[in-house]
């Protein structure tokens, strides 16, 4: 295992070199310059070129890119252009409020996405196998916005029982939470209700139930085990999505997440960054997948490093 | 027990103190940038900056300049001599002094040629700035200017802390800014909020009327208005025009509906080979503002110059809408209409193609009603929507073509919102043509007498000679129709009832001293 570790760790060297060399030619052939952006309207070129200079941008590309990876490697990410700050302070800020809501949404996710799944396999066919699917069916298809609008309108304007924006308390996180968790929750679901379908049709469960085993350890322990890989993978992915942040619930919810962060940041050519956080997402996508593979060996004892 | 009862009545007391706190929350369609008034100018910026600084004057509710820091100023005899005298005993959040020498490096570090600040392209260069006596400062002009008050005016031009500044250093001053202003800063969290609180320090007679302002972000406009009518926020600024009237109907609210003095134009390159004199006339009697003004609704009122009629040297350079006269001239042009209803000419379109950043609310709508109209006489206007870097990037690189290699411009057609910050529509108008920087985006050759005329407009001569040159300028617009006017739009903002004493500025700086929030 800890071999398998170990190589998994050297495989991200040539991975974060690739980002950091794709992030770095990306921004810099997008259309729009920081130096035009950050010198102001009524700027004359002189006044855009010592802003260009200010920002080190008047050097050339493979000089830019030698000093921004030389300083990356040590951990130093640069200064926003536009915020002002140390990049890496507002990755910082961001990753924990955007790792908050991926909590939330993920236990959102595992808590309905999963036993709707389940209940929709084993009750296939019936009302309730039909309300389950439908609820998974609008998870995946509502637009976050709009399902975040309608879950301020009931819990906060007409229950007001939730606060409608920011951060600060627990109860701050429980409606962008739901609002980001739907989609995954139906696709979950979903994901659950298949993989269960296939699994329950196989030659083991029907011994299983001839043995006289009573249902739910029919359903937990031979179906749901082995169903559990695919979901296993799914739930992976999808935690790398939710820590990648989402832009359209961060700003309906107003919350300071990575994903606006991140967005903001691509308007304002803030070049700095962009690279960073996607340097950083990059870095957490990897390391989820390699949790992923870890948690295999804990689903399916076949499996072993 | 004595001990016990003594802590019992600090916490009642401490209590009952933060009962008393008044907070102003205001929810506003994004957080601020770096918080140094010589790196930042957009609006959400300025808009706190402006609590915490102050400037040497201000504009009051009639478009007057009204003493700030400076409590008096004159023109010397010379006519480029600008004598300020300053207000005295004024001090900084951090207790430093405020003087002359102070205002001195402020207009040194806006005007400084290796990093110059947001206001320097619009500020005249200086001959000389002298420090008569600790309270009195002269800045010497390279030329009579006028404007240059104006600017000063402005929310471009705020006075820095200079002890403070140069303690902390220019990259960390936007995260603890100081100034005179009647707020103090507290706290940043980017991407979220920014919290000022009363100066009780401050100078002025009429200082902040709550304990705490609160600039919370919240994007989503929806949102926005959701949260003031959860009570949450207490005034929501750039509300939708269809939101509006939900926030009228609810209980405990008010609305605030003023036009603003910024506009959105439609412009034109007009190097451009399709966007010849009679093709831009055409374009110009083909829009009709009056149903662009049905579809926008409260988002803004048509607009038919640089700036609404109440600003100084208002000029109406609009055509009236007449679609016969748009074909005619396309006609005489030698554009024939094809099949579809488009003109053509030796086998090309009559296509033009807009890049929008769809920023300004109703932009969008307005300028899908001009493809409508535009249609209708057989122009087919195509609309590019890209971000704001993308948008100057394309513009800039069109002009330098045209300027530097004398090639025809790329980019055809192009909107703008533009605000003036000075009461006069001077602001908004092409600079002098015969020196454009980079900004030559219009394509307009070198126009000695229109120079003359914005050099007059900007100058200390007397208003009546100002508004000549005014009109000299708005009768070149009127030839050029290179910028067909849309609408002004509308600043709309929804508040509880209980806020009292807020006044919406036309120019977009914002004050709050004298706000309160009442029962």
């Amino acid at each position: 295992m800890l071999v398998f570790i170990g190589k998994r760790m050297l495989q991200l060297i040539p991975v974060l070199f690739g980002v950091l060399l794709i992030t770095f030619a990306v921004t810099r052939f997008t259309p729009g310059d920081p130096a035009e952006l950050a010198a102001g309207e009524d700027a004359t070129q002189a006044m855009i070129e010592a802003t260009r200079t200010r920002l080190g941008l008047d050097r050339s590309l493979p000089v830019q890119f030698g000093l921004y990876a030389l300083r990356a490697v040590q951990g130093d990410l640069g200064t926003s252009y536009i915020l002002g700050y140390k990049v890496t302070t507002l990755i910082g800020q961001a990753l924990v409020y955007t790792g908050q809501l991926a909590l939330v949404a993920m236990i959102v996710t595992i808590v309905l996405g999963v036993p709707l799944g389940i209940v929709s396999a084993v009750r296939r066919d019936t009302a309730i196998d039909g309300i389950a699917r439908l609820v998974a069916l609008i998870g995946v298809s509502i637009p976050n916005f709009f399902f975040g609008l309608l879950m301020i309108l009931l819990f906060s304007l007409y229950l007001g029982w939730l606060p409608s924006f920011g951060t600060g308390t627990w109860r701050h996180l429980i409606l962008p939470g739901i609002t980001l968790g739907t989609f995954s929750t139906g696709l979950i679901a979903r994901l659950t209700r298949s993989s269960m379908l296939d699994t329950l049709e196989q030659d083991y469960i029907r011994t299983a139930r001839a043995k006289g085993l009573a249902g739910w350890v029919v359903v937990y322990k031979h179906g749901l085990r082995n169903a559990g890989i695919a979901i296993v993978t799914v739930l992976g992915l999808n935690l790398g999505n939710l820590l990648a942040g989402s832009v359209l619930t961060e700003s309906v919810f107003s919350f300071p997440g990575i994903g606006r962060l991140l967005v903001n940041s691509i308007f304002n050519r803030d070049y700095a960054t962009v690279q960073g956080a996607i340097l950083v997402i990059a870095i957490i996508y990897v390391l989820v997948n390699l949790l992923v593979d870890m948690l295999y060996a804990v689903v399916d004892p076949r499996i072993r490093y | 027990m004595l001990q016990r009862l003594i802590a019992f009545g600090t916490i009642l007391l401490v209590l009952g103190f933060a009962a008393a706190q008044t907070t102003l929350t205001i929810g506003r369609a994004g957080d601020v940038n770096d918080m140094n008034p010589f790196r930042q100018a957009n609006n959400l910026t300025a808009e706190v900056t402006y609590q915490i600084h102050e400037g040497l004057m201000r504009y009051g509710p009639d478009l007057e300049l009204v003493p700030m820091l400076a409590r008096d100023w004159e023109l010397l005899e010379d006519g480029v001599t600008w004598r300020f005298y300053l207000q005295e005993g004024v001090t900084f959040h951090t207790g430093n002094l405020f003087n002359a020498e102070v205002v001195k490096w402020n207009f040194e570090t806006m005007l400084n040629p290796e990093a110059p600040g947001i206001a320097a392209g619009l500020l005249t260069a200086f001959e000389s700035l002298e420090v008569v006596d600790e309270y009195t400062l002269d800045v010497t002009l390279n030329e009579p200017n006028f404007i240059f008050l104006n600017i000063l005016g402005a929310a471009l031009f705020m006075i820095v802390d200079m002890e403070h500044y140069l303690a902390v250093g220019e990259a960390n001053y936007g995260q603890s800014p100081s100034g005179t202003g009647a707020f103090k800063f507290v706290r940043w969290d980017p991407g979220e909020r920014v919290v000022l609180e009363r100066n009780d320090d401050y100078w002025g007679p009429v200082g902040a009327g709550v304990d705490r302002v609160v600039f919370q972000s919240i994007p989503d406009e929806s949102a926005r208005v959701l949260a003031l009518l959860t009570g949450e926020i207490d005034m929501a600024f750039t509300v939708p025009a269809d939101q509006m009237g939900l926030i009228e109907r609810a209980q405990n609210m008010q609305v605030f509906r003023t036009p603003t003095f910024r506009t959105l134009f439609l412009e034109s390159n007009i190097k451009h080979p399709r966007l010849t004199e009679n093709v831009r006339y055409a374009i110009a009697h083909a829009i009709d503002r009056n149903q662009i003004s049905t579809v926008i609704g409260e988002n803004g009122v048509p607009a038919f110059g640089h700036g609404p009629p109440e600003s100084v040297g208002y000029f109406d350079h609009s055509l009236p809408f007449d679609p016969e006269e748009a074909r005619r001239l396309l006609d005489e042009d030698g554009w024939t209409v094809g099949s579809d209803g488009i003109r053509s000419r030796d086998g090309e379109r009559l296509t033009l193609n807009v890049l929008t950043r769809g920023v300004t609310a109703g932009e969008i709508d307005a300028l899908q009603v001009v493809q409508l109209q535009l249609r209708r006489v057989g122009i087919d206007l195509t609309l590019e929507r890209v971000d704001a870097a993308a948008f100057t990037s394309a513009l800039n690189t069109g002009a330098l073509r045209w300027k530097e290699d004398g090639l025809p411009p790329l980019t055809e057609m192009w909107t703008t919102g533009s605000g003036i910050r000075t009461g006069e529509v001077g602001y908004l108008q092409n600079r002098p043509l015969c020196f454009q920087t980079v900004r030559a985006w219009y394509a307009i050759d070198c126009t000695p007498e229109y120079d003359e005329a914005f050099s007059i407009s900007q100058s200390p001569a007397p208003l009546e000679e100002r508004l000549a040159a005014y009109e000299v300028m708005g009768e070149y617009n009127k030839l050029w129709q290179h910028r067909h006017p849309l609408f002004h739009v509308q600043s709309n903002i929804g508040a509880k009832d209980s806020i009292q004493g807020f006044v919406v500025d036309p120019q977009d700086s914002l004050d709050l001293r004298g706000v309160t929030i009442g029962n």
